[in-house]
């Protein structure tokens, strides 16, 4: 690319990149990206750093408050908090991911295909979601954890269905609102095929709100599942989540409030950074906000 | 307006009809009968049982007899408490739920949304920063982390309230109404400063100003009619949201409600009780979403008169 | 006698990169009775110099810095937030650009303009009404004690500038701010509410304030004219004497880039072959609505039936106002939207037969130009990205010859060659237009067309490109179809001109025929409405 009239070409600043430094700006998001990176990889790390087994108990030693052996106290079991809480956050954190993925492509996949073909297509698509929309889900996975017993693959499958609604008509408004974009239509006109068209036009500018909706998304569904392990309709002992652990905690609060706290902690904190991080996301990559 | 009503319901009835289809099925589909669990039952009994409760009769004949029944209010006999049925335990708990949701609603809106407004009219300043910080918080705290918090807080440190019941202590009301209206609190007062924010933003806002008007009628009577309507579409799924919030709040509180039975129906495994309860809290939540679409309706002239 | 005297006002914004200034140190007068035009393009401060007086723009991160502005004895800019009010509504009052959102929506017209009254007289509700009526009367809308019932929304665009005027009127104010009224409506409506304006001012003695980019839309209108540019006056004077014998190189660049002349003689070619044929083109919109069982179609028909040939090597341009077809007929060229019927023969091919693999091929030789430079451009694609799709889709030149090629295009539409690894958004809207021109030419095509491709930028640019667009169709004889509302514009560039209205073809023929004889009574509107400067009024 040496040829002798070659001209100081100045580099240009994409849109991501302007993204990424407002999302570096602001300290919330930042504060709760950095959490989030710590306690997943605790939960990554937990079968080699935890102090205790999550099975191993102490009948003899019971609950005591937390101490030099026991950071955060046992349970009633004599079980280390720390060790049951670290294996609650990989269940917890599982469950967050893998449901929140499953919505993404069911989500994506459908609101893409109903966005983009319009039409009847389209409005048979929507119609689908608001109807499924119009259920009740968390009474409807109540119900089906009574039907079918309690098993993590029904809890990801139940939670996936339910979250990848919203998902679907979201991605489903962005393609709309793209597709009527004129630099589709200029796409379109220059002759550039489908898959071209999708891939290089549509998907980078759909990705932005998609990002943010999925990083909203996984409180919510880290939500539901301590909302059914709370119930007692979610993980079985001995393996814990956060919302067992929870429950257990509520039981027995009064005598050693130390087995309620510290679960809660670590669930509301994980989702205010869940929650910050995605607000700051959206402020980051509002196009709106890149203009002035 | 009447077609739009029309076509609503017509909307709905569908919806309906595919929520009972489906609980029905999916009941009849779970693994084993109904009596089961009960060990050591003499088949003759269970023979017996199943003939009682017409379950010997082909699926889809028990689907709609079961639909004729429903027609006519009755959701069957629950299968664990022989004598009695589930619409006597519905109306026995339902009223409960109805109260406490109607608390936790009303909270939820009488403090959502002033903050939001103060936010919206505050934007990046301290008036809004510090309520919305507030607003995550209700977020971030689930009810059944909020709920046991505040009993150990003001039930047993404190001792200022009843921890437990419903109606029994005076104040027993008041811990599950907030713990159960404190999410929605949140959730409300975000969607009021979004909602305000963009209305305020609208170009008629600055011809309310051109003409002289003062902050707070520009904000009651020109926005706030507007900046409300994402509130009202939010309040069709939060109705959803606080019944499956009712289950918690009633257990951590132990109030006798119907949330309370529907957690406890699904331990026992009362196929009836639980068929019949979702059911009924299905056509509850479509007829709170037809009404909260109806209401946006009546709120937007634009779609009032029928035009599109 | 002076009414309202402004003397050394600034303002300034706090934005993310530091304090930017909006207004430097402006001073005028607005007299008794009369009108003033303040003239200036985008970021002039023309708005905020107004808005600032009356204390309407957002503070923060609007900071007035220094100044005032004499009214009635007080200052506007030390007045408090109620003594303000007081003003702001009753002896001062604003009409806005777009009639469409700067009414509520939600209240009805009675309810809104019976709330300006009140809220600065003491009088009845009944009276408030019947002032309202009156008011709505006024500025000509018939029926007006049936219709002030309605809301906005029941009225058409035109309507509710009039709304929005009787509502600024109903107070009797001494002063009306109009910040670019006319701006969102179509030509023909804009003479009406200009007229409107003018017998308004007349008859009431009012003095207004007719903010404008458009030089043409203020000429009959103003007796007195401030020029600003970048937050500054540059020119003031009597309106007469500005036209007649500008002073400042930048009000001379202002007027003379109103382009009110025929075609360039040396851009002109006179071939007769038709490069594209269309042939009973129909476009019809289907919309349907209401529950499964009672579903009905509404049917726009778009483009009715039109058969029009466009010569080799010419521009031919395409009128008319909003919903007349114009941009759908254009679509329909692109195959951007289905048509119903009817043949588009380019250079002997019909282009509405062509299917997938063929019709891809075929785009080489048709490309577009869109109107709004800022959505035409995929934003996360670098400007080299955006001119190699098209030439690496169409195999135009070998890869490693690539960027040569995008350079030259660079320098064809007058962008410097170091800015093509930058983004759209780094941009102005005039550079942007010169990228998607850029883009439509890189596989050089036969035919181009172009809708609206000036409408959005500010008139100096504008003309900065449509000298472009002459040049570029000329070097590489490219034929042209040029859309647009505006009259002037279409004059400056078109060979020939086509009228259309409501989906149908009313007039096609050369364009000084045309604008000196028009046949049809449509045509003859549209040319009178058109606001226009010349030396003779």
């Amino acid at each position: 690319m040496s040829t002798a009239e070659t001209v100081q070409v100045e580099s240009g600043s994409s849109l991501w990149h302007d993204a990424g430094v407002r999302l570096r700006k602001n300290k919330m998001a930042m504060l709760g990206l950095i959490f989030l990176v710590f306690i997943a990889v605790v939960a990554l790390l937990t079968p080699w750093i935890a102090p205790y087994s999550y099975e191993a108990q102490d009948l003899y030693l019971g609950a005591t408050p937390p101490s030099a052996e026991h950071w955060l106290g046992t349970d009633t079991l004599g079980r280390d908090q720390l060790t049951r809480l670290m294996y609650g956050s990989r269940v917890s954190l599982m469950v967050g991911l893998v449901a929140t993925t499953v919505a993404l492509l069911i989500g994506v996949l459908w609101g893409t295909t109903a966005g983009y073909l319009g039409g009847k297509t389209d409005s048979v698509m929507m119609r689908i979601v608001d109807v499924l929309y119009a259920l009740p889900f968390a009474i409807f996975i109540v119900l089906l954890t009574v039907i079918f017993g309690r098993s993590m693959l029904l809890l990801f499958i139940a939670i996936g269905a339910v979250e990848w609604l919203t998902m679907a008509r979201i991605i489903r408004g962005q393609v709309l609102g793209l597709r009527r974009q004129e630099f589709v239509e200029a796409a379109i006109s220059i002759g550039l095929t489908r898959w071209q068209i999708i891939t290089r036009h549509l998907i980078p500018n759909a990705l932005g709100p998609i990002i943010v909706y999925t990083t909203l998304t996984i409180p919510s569904v880290i939500l539901l599942e301590s909302f059914l392990s709370f119930l007692g309709l979610g993980v079985q002992a001995p393996m814990s989540s956060w919302g067992s652990l929870i429950s257990n905690g509520v039981e027995t609060m009064e005598e050693y409030p130390w087995l309620l706290v510290y679960p809660g902690l670590t669930l509301s904190i994980t989702l205010f950074s869940l929650n910050f991080l995605g607000d700051g996301l959206r402020d980051a990559l509002d196009p709106k906000a890149s203009k002035d | 307006m009447t077609k739009f009503i029309f076509s609503r319901v017509a909307q709905a009835v569908p919806v309906i009809f595919i929520v009972i289809t489906l609980t029905f099925f999916m009941v009849r589909a779970a693994p084993g009968g109904p009596f089961d669990a009960d060990r050591a039952a003499p088949p003759e009994v269970i023979a017996a049982l199943n003939a009682k409760y017409n379950l010997d009769a082909p699926l889809y004949e028990q689907f709609f007899s079961y639909l004729g029944d429903m027609l006519h209010g009755d959701l069957g006999p629950s299968f664990k408490y022989p004598g009695r049925s589930v619409n006597e335990m519905i109306a026995g708990g339902f009223p409960v739920t109805l109260e406490l949701a109607t608390y936790a609603i009303l909270l939820a809106m009488l403090i959502g949304i002033p903050i939001g407004i103060v936010a919206a009219l505050n934007t990046n300043t301290a008036k809004d920063y510090l309520p919305m910080s507030f607003a995550m918080l209700g977020i971030c705290l689930p009810s059944f982390v909020l709920g046991p918090m505040l009993i150990l807080i003001f039930g047993i440190w404190l001792e200022m309230l009843p921890v437990s019941g419903w109606g029994q202590t005076p104040g027993d009301k008041i811990l599950p109404a907030i713990t159960l209206g404190s999410t929605y609190a949140a959730y409300i007062a975000r969607i009021t400063r979004g909602g305000m924010l963009e209305i305020l933003s609208q170009d008629y806002i600055r011809t309310a100003r051109a003409k002289g008007l003062s902050t707070p009628r520009i904000v009651i009577v020109h926005a706030l009619r507007g900046g409300i309507t994402p509130v009202i579409s939010f309040l069709g799924p939060a109705i959803a949201g606080l019944i499956a919030g009712s289950f918690v709040v009633e257990s951590i509180f132990q109030i006798p409600g119907l949330g309370r039975f529907y957690i406890q129906a699904a331990f026992n495994r009362d196929y009836t009780m639980v068929l019949g309860t979702t059911i009924f809290f299905s056509v509850l939540i479509v007829i709170f979403n037809l009404l909260a679409d109806l209401l946006l309706v009546w709120l937007n002239p634009r779609l009032r008169g029928g035009k599109s | 006698m002076s009414l309202l005297t402004v003397k050394d006002l600034r303002v300034s914004f706090q934005t993310r990169n530091g304090k930017q200034e909006a207004v430097k140190g402006v001073s005028f007068e607005l007299n008794e009775g009369e009108i003033l035009g303040i003239v200036g393009e985008s970021g002039s401060g023309k708005s905020v110099t107004c808005y600032s007086l009356l204390g309407l723009i957002p503070m923060p991160p609007g900071v007035i810095e220094s100044g005032e502005a004499l009214y009635d004895g007080q200052d506007l800019l030390k007045l408090n937030e109620k003594a303000l009010r007081q003003l702001r509504g009753r002896k001062i009052n604003m009409i806005f650009q777009d009639p469409m959102t700067a009414l509520n929506p939600y209240m009805t017209v009675a309810k809104q303009i019976i709330e300006a009254i009140l809220v600065h007289e003491k009088i009845g509700k009944k009276e408030a009404r019947q002032r309202a009526i009156k008011a709505l009367e006024e500025v000509g809308i018939v029926r007006a004690a049936e219709r002030v019932d309605s809301y906005p929304h029941e009225f058409s665009g035109g309507m509710r500038q009039r709304v929005m005027i009787a509502m600024a009127l109903a107070t009797e104010p001494d002063i009306l701010i109009a910040d670019e009224p006319t701006t969102a409506l179509d030509v023909t409506i804009q003479k009406q509410i200009l007229d409107l304006l003018h017998q308004i001012q007349k008859r009431r003695k009012l003095s207004i304030i007719f903010i404008t980019h458009d030089l043409a839309v203020i000429h009959a209108l103003a007796h007195r004219l401030i020029v600003m540019e970048k937050g500054h006056i540059v020119e003031q004077g009597v309106a007469k004497d500005v036209f007649a014998n500008p002073q400042h190189p930048y009000t001379q660049k202002l007027l003379s880039a109103v382009p009110d002349s025929s075609k360039p003689a040396e851009y002109k070619l006179a071939e007769e072959h038709a490069l594209l044929q269309v042939k009973n083109l129909r476009t019809v919109f289907r919309k349907t609505h209401g529950p499964f069982w009672d579903r009905k179609t509404e049917e726009t028909i778009a483009v009715n039936n039109i058969s029009l040939d466009i010569h080799y090597g010419e521009i031919l341009g395409l009128v008319g106002e909003s919903g007349s077809g114009k941009s759908t007929f254009g679509r329909s060229i692109m195959r951007l939207v289905d048509t119903e019927g009817g043949e588009v023969n380019l250079a002997g091919r019909d282009l509405l037969k062509l299917h997938n693999q063929e019709l891809k091929h075929a785009r080489r030789d048709f490309q577009m130009i869109f109107q709004d430079p800022y959505a035409s451009l995929n934003p996360r694609m670098t400007v080299f990205d955006t001119l190699a799709e098209p030439l690496l889709t169409h195999q135009i030149v070998p890869k490693k010859e690539l960027l040569p090629t995008i350079n030259r295009l660079m320098d064809e539409v007058g962008l410097d060659r170091r800015f093509i690894r930058k983004y759209p958004h780094e941009f102005s809207g005039g550079q942007r237009q010169r990228i998607a021109i850029a883009r439509a030419i890189s596989v050089k095509p036969k035919l181009i067309i172009a809708d609206e491709p000036v409408s959005a930028l500010d008139v100096t640019i504008q003309a900065q490109v449509l000298d472009l667009l002459l040049k570029l169709t000329k070097d590489h004889g490219i034929t042209m179809l040029f859309i647009s509302h505006d009259l002037s514009v279409v004059r400056y560039l078109c060979d020939r001109v086509a009228v259309m209205q409501h989906g149908n073809l009313l007039e096609l023929d050369e364009t000084e025929k045309l604008y000196a004889d028009p046949q049809n009574g449509y045509t003859r509107k549209l040319l009178s409405a058109i606001p226009r400067i010349d030396e003779a009024s």
